[in-house]
């Protein structure tokens, strides 16, 4: 029976354990976050440091509530719990006693702060397990799990806990080409709204919303993954390939990368329209990427020239005036795309109607924005049509200007067979030029393949250099691995290169020809090319791309001369496309490749994951939130007993039961009383029994059962009790209680109460 | 042969008797237990029968027992009859049996020089009818419309009968001869019909060893008197039923109007008659409201005479009895139970 004199005790007990269930819930919330980030770091070591350090501080923290510390003192005590941690982690020996950090800990925090800035910056993702990612990892989890406990708990503020989020959520926002997935935000959303309701719980010990908060978080779970799975565009951000690229101009984190992904987009989307004066279709070129780490392709920070008034660019890099140029005009409309870059034909000479305040590179004439964005700019570029004679690329001093020396950097640790694949494919050739268009045919006419697929399905998907090892041998890539490795080959061989990215001219308008064609381009044609230079002529583009882009015509002897008058025959035309399709159906295997991409798989998976069990646990919560509604409605108030008597037939069938609401509480309590065999259970039965049946048909107002819920527990201990493991687990997991009797085939009359 | 009324000679009161007081429920148990250990020392083994019989005696009601001959319809009638100290009057039914015989004739008295009412066999509290379907029609009748009415009416003058009035009625279910089944409407009219059923092999031992010498009749006495039965019986009308006590009642009835084994349903008189029963059953239980495991003990018992089933229920069976027992339990497994719809 309840007595109300126990009433305080309980409900420091619950306020005790309340404390416990918002740690619980931070905990989720913290969990959840950890999600958004996998696909950032390698492997999964990084993920369990997270927790244990989340969790460490946050039970930390509860445990001196409990124990009766001082409110103000707890953030204070976790923040030096977190200095040790770190103390121990990375101090190397520095604190005092291993453990209390001292100048030198904290220089060499300061230190692993700055070897963390930079490799972020040079790594892609995911990023190798470096210490300094650890650092990050550690020093992040442990000020949000602060941060969390404070507002949550401390301050009472769990509202406020929601933006100590936001910071964890914006990295993988800024990092990955997509933004954080929709369904690591809604696990997010979801463990926020627990933590909402945990925290509602605790203040008020009532109004019952677990089910409420399961449903929203399931369902936001739910929408989250429709909208990616309908809309892919919105997964990956649209065209916004470059969208990374906040850090500073021509600054992107992994761009050769985020080609390659948008080139596995599965629908291309419209990127820009242009129409060119040129007699033949140009390249949009983006920027450079002229510095080669050994693990990735960047593009050089340098001093950039503001668009001065007249819009004019300096004059391009060692071009002499012996080669015969052509001026043409490029009208372009950018329609989709969120580049730091703008998009011209190289080499550009002037840019008028821009918007916003751009800047232009000296060494590569790429423009950039300073304070604004390509999107939606509207301009018109001057560029040159540079037809160099193969005379004068032969020319080619092979002295290179100073200024070019690190565009002939090569790592030391280069793998061999890159050399002698260079070697071996330029046998024969005396001049650089000869030798790059050795190279340039080794990639065409040998048996290269194009396939967006195969570097991610072999596991090397990206443009450093044990990536160009692996494609030389496997012989199959798309642009990127063809212009790294050409690059570097070139390299090896004393011609200074560097990647180029941007756009192939795309396809014109049907039915528009000439210099009022528009062409129209998509992120298919997304493309990544080497630029050799020679003296004399400066920076010259090669196509090594099996089956894509259109081959200078200055590399091909037998047409030597002159004008480049379509080089492939056909790009004027509504054709002109001279793109390998992307095959739509090899696009979706390429989500169970392995790498760079694999980000998206994961937390898509984790969020399926996370759907299909939530789907599956549903039931299990709502039967649990039933009975636990009941069991507080009987203690809140006397009586009830119909409840306890719906509570204990709901609990027979999801047992396995057949309960029919054509049995007499009477019948039904006949039947239970055969399985109890304890006696205090089947007094219990009894009063339950009576009480029921008082409340149900007695006189009203004279009978007022007590301790119901006290009673409805010992029976229900006994129902539990005789059904078996397996009978148990079926209970929880598929409550038959949750269908309404009256939708279930009606079985045999039962045998008759009489 | 013409089997004339026997009548008591203990307590002959003929005018109606105003209601006693209520009594509690605990002496109304213990009254009941009296009266049941009474009877069933005289008949073996036939407690349920023994027990509804009892209900429908502190319901006020009739009861019709039917059976094969021999198996203790009369006895039970007795003993039931002899355990309260109250009039008992006991009609032979045959054939050639007057209504007169029944209700009571007026003579006239030549000294007074008028006409005197000479009371029937009904002026009693507990009438017991033996083989009651050996009467005429006409007889039948008359005893009847005594026990809906609870009066008498000859020659223009009404006598009221006396309270409590019971009749229990026997009946042998075999047509024979010279028998006149009782029509539906007459049925109706017993709150209800229990049937006795062959008794298991240690009682029938046990009656062998008891009953070979005496008459067990002779060794009961009254245990409860008149004033008290009707004191049981106001006790038990007072028990409470429940709104949906009573739905449940009205929807079991309603259900066997509409069940398709059945030809006729039960009447209203047969929803007031069941929770009626129910009342007295929940107050033998020393309950002072009725559940719906009473209305379903009762309806076999309460509903089973007056129902009909169509000649395809029937099929083979000589017997409806079994056949409607079936259905009617049938039915009571199918409707409601009302829980906790009302009351919170």
């Amino acid at each position: 029976m309840v007595s109300i004199a126990v009433a305080p005790v309980a409900v420091g007990l619950t306020r005790r354990a309340g404390s416990w269930r918002l740690t619980s819930a931070l905990l989720l919330v913290l969990l959840a976050t950890s999600f958004s980030l996998i696909g950032l770091i390698d492997g999964l070591g990084w993920w369990f440091l997270m927790l244990f350090v989340g969790s460490l501080i946050l039970v930390a923290g509860t445990v001196l509530r409990t124990l009766g510390v001082p409110r103000v003192l707890i953030p204070l005590i976790e923040v030096a719990i977190l200095a040790v941690i770190l103390t121990l982690g990375f101090g190397r020996g520095t604190g005092f006693l291993g453990i209390i950090p001292t100048t030198g800990t904290f220089e060499r925090f300061g230190a692993l702060g700055d070897l963390a800035r930079t490799s972020i910056y040079d790594q892609g993702t995911p990023a190798p397990p470096l210490i300094e990612f650890m650092f990050l990892i550690v020093l992040g989890t442990g000020v949000l799990a602060i941060l969390l406990d404070t507002l949550a708990i401390t301050l009472k503020l769990p509202g406020w806990a929601g933006l100590a989020l936001v910071p964890v959520l914006v990295v993988p926002a800024v990092l990955f080409t997509g933004g954080v997935s929709p369904a690591a935000l809604a696990v997010c959303a979801a463990a926020f709204l627990f933590l909402l309701r945990s925290d509602a719980r605790q203040r008020h010990q009532a109004t019952p919303r677990l089910a409420a908060s399961f449903a929203i978080g399931a369902a936001s779970i739910v929408v989250a993954l429709v909208i990616a799975v309908t809309a892919p565009g919105f997964d990956r951000g649209g065209a916004t390939s470059f969208s990374a690229s906040g850090i500073s101009i021509g600054g992107t984190v992994t761009p050769l990368i985020d080609l390659g992904r948008d080139l596995r987009r599965p629908a291309a989307v419209h990127v820009l329209s242009y129409t060119s004066t040129a007699p033949a279709p140009q390249y949009l070129k983006l920027t450079s990427l002229d510095r080669f780490t050994g693990t990735v392709w960047k593009h050089r920070e340098r001093a950039m020239n503001r668009l001065p008034a007249a819009d004019t660019i300096g004059h391009a890099l060692g071009l002499s005036t012996a080669v015969a140029t052509k001026k043409f005009e490029t009208t372009v409309h950018i329609d989709s795309m969120n580049s730091r870059w703008l998009p011209v034909p190289f080499p550009v000479t002037s840019v008028s109607g821009l918007s916003g305040t751009w800047a232009w590179d000296p060494a590569d004439l790429t423009i950039g924005a300073v304070d604004t964005n390509a999107a939606g700019q509207n301009y018109k570029a001057t560029s040159l049509l540079i037809s160099p004679t193969i005379a004068q690329l032969k020319d080619d001093t092979g002295l290179v200007p100073a200024s070019l020396i690190s565009d002939l950097f090569v790592p030391n640790d280069l793998p061999a067979i890159i050399t002698q694949t260079a070697v071996q494919a330029t046998v024969g050739a005396t001049s650089k030029y000869e030798k790059a268009v050795a190279l340039q045919d080794y990639f065409r006419l040998s048996d290269f393949q194009y396939s967006v697929d195969t570097p991610l399905e072999q596991g090397y998907g990206g443009d450093g250099m044990a990536v160009i090892a692996t494609f030389l041998e496997a012989k199959s890539g798309y642009c990127v691995h063809f212009a790294s490795a050409m690059a570097i080959m070139a390299r090896t061989l004393g011609i200074p290169s560097r990647v180029s990215i941007g756009y192939l001219p795309g396809a014109s308008s049907p039915g528009a020809f000439g210099s009022s064609a528009v062409y129209n381009v998509t992120s298919d044609d997304l493309h990544a090319w080497p630029e050799l230079y020679f003296a004399g002529v400066g920076w010259v583009p090669f196509e090594p791309t099996v089956g894509r882009g259109l081959i200078p015509s200055y590399t091909r002897p037998d047409s030597a001369l002159t004008l480049p008058t379509n080089p492939t025959g056909s790009a004027t035309t509504q054709s002109s496309r001279p793109l390998v399709p992307v095959d739509p159906t090899t696009t979706a295997t390429s989500s169970s490749g392995r790498g760079q991409t694999a980000i998206q798989p994961v937390v898509s998976g984790v969020g399926g994951g996370l759907l299909v069990a939530a789907l599956l646990l549903a039931p299990a919560f709502l039967r649990r939130w039933r009975r636990r509604t009941r069991l507080r409605q009987l203690r809140d108030e006397w009586g009830g007993a119909t409840i306890a008597w719906s509570e204990l037939r709901d609990t027979a069938r999801d047992f396995g039961w057949y309960v029919s609401d054509t049995e007499t509480p009477r019948a039904f309590a006949a039947r239970v009383g055969d399985i109890l065999s304890d006696l205090n259970r089947l007094d219990a039965l009894d009063r339950l029994l009576l009480a029921v049946e008082r409340e149900s048909f007695g006189p009203p107002g004279r009978f007022h059962a007590r301790g119901v819920a006290d009673d409805l527990e010992l029976v229900l201990a006994g129902l539990e009790e005789q059904a078996g493991r397996i009978g148990r687990l079926k209970a929880v997991v598929i409550p038959a209680s949750l269908v309404p009797s009256a939708w279930l085939p009606s079985s045999e009359t039962r045998a008759a109460n009489a | 042969m013409n089997s004339y009324p026997t009548r008591q000679p203990t307590d002959s009161s003929v005018a109606p008797t105003e209601d006693s007081d209520e009594m509690g429920l605990d002496e109304l148990r213990r009254a009941a237990e009296g009266i049941i250990t009474n009877v069933e020392s005289v008949i073996d083994g036939k407690h349920d029968a023994v027990q509804t019989a009892l209900t429908v005696l502190l319901a006020e009601g009739h009861l019709l027992i039917e059976d094969v001959p021999g198996v203790g319809k009369t006895m039970l009638a007795k003993s039931l009859a002899k355990s309260v100290d109250c009039t008992v009057s006991r009609i032979q039914f045959t054939p050639d049996l007057l209504p007169s015989d029944v209700t009571g004739v007026s003579v006239y008295n030549q000294a007074e020089r008028r006409f005197e009412f000479k009371p029937g066999a009904v002026f009693a509290n507990i009438v017991i009818g033996d083989e009651i379907n050996r009467a005429s029609p006409k007889t039948q009748s008359a005893l009847l419309e005594c026990m809906e009415e609870r009066q008498v009416t000859v020659d223009g003058t009404t006598y009221r009968l006396t309270s409590p009035f019971i009749v229990v009625a026997t009946q042998n279910p075999i047509e024979m001869e010279g028998t006149y089944a009782l029509p539906e409407a007459q049925r109706d009219r017993f709150m209800a019909r229990i049937a006795m059923g062959y008794p298991d092999d240690a009682s029938e031992l046990a009656m062998l060893n008891t009953r070979d010498t005496s008459s067990p009749l002779s060794r009961i006495g009254p245990v409860v008197s008149a004033s008290q039965l009707r004191a049981m019986m106001t006790t038990a009308r007072a028990v409470f039923a429940s709104a949906p006590v009573k739905q449940y009642a009205v929807d079991l009835v309603r259900a066997t109007r509409e069940d398709r084994d059945l030809r006729l349903g039960a009447s209203p008189r047969a929803t007031l008659q069941l929770v009626r029963a129910a009342k007295a059953r929940a107050a033998l239980d020393g309950r002072d409201f009725v559940l719906p495991d009473d209305i379903d003990a009762l309806a076999v018992a309460v509903l089973g005479h007056r129902l009909l089933p169509t000649s395809r229920a029937l099929g083979h069976h000589h017997e409806s009895a079994p056949v409607i027992e079936e259905i009617v339990l049938r039915i009571v497994g199918a409707t409601p139970v009302p829980v906790g719809t009302v009351g919170r």
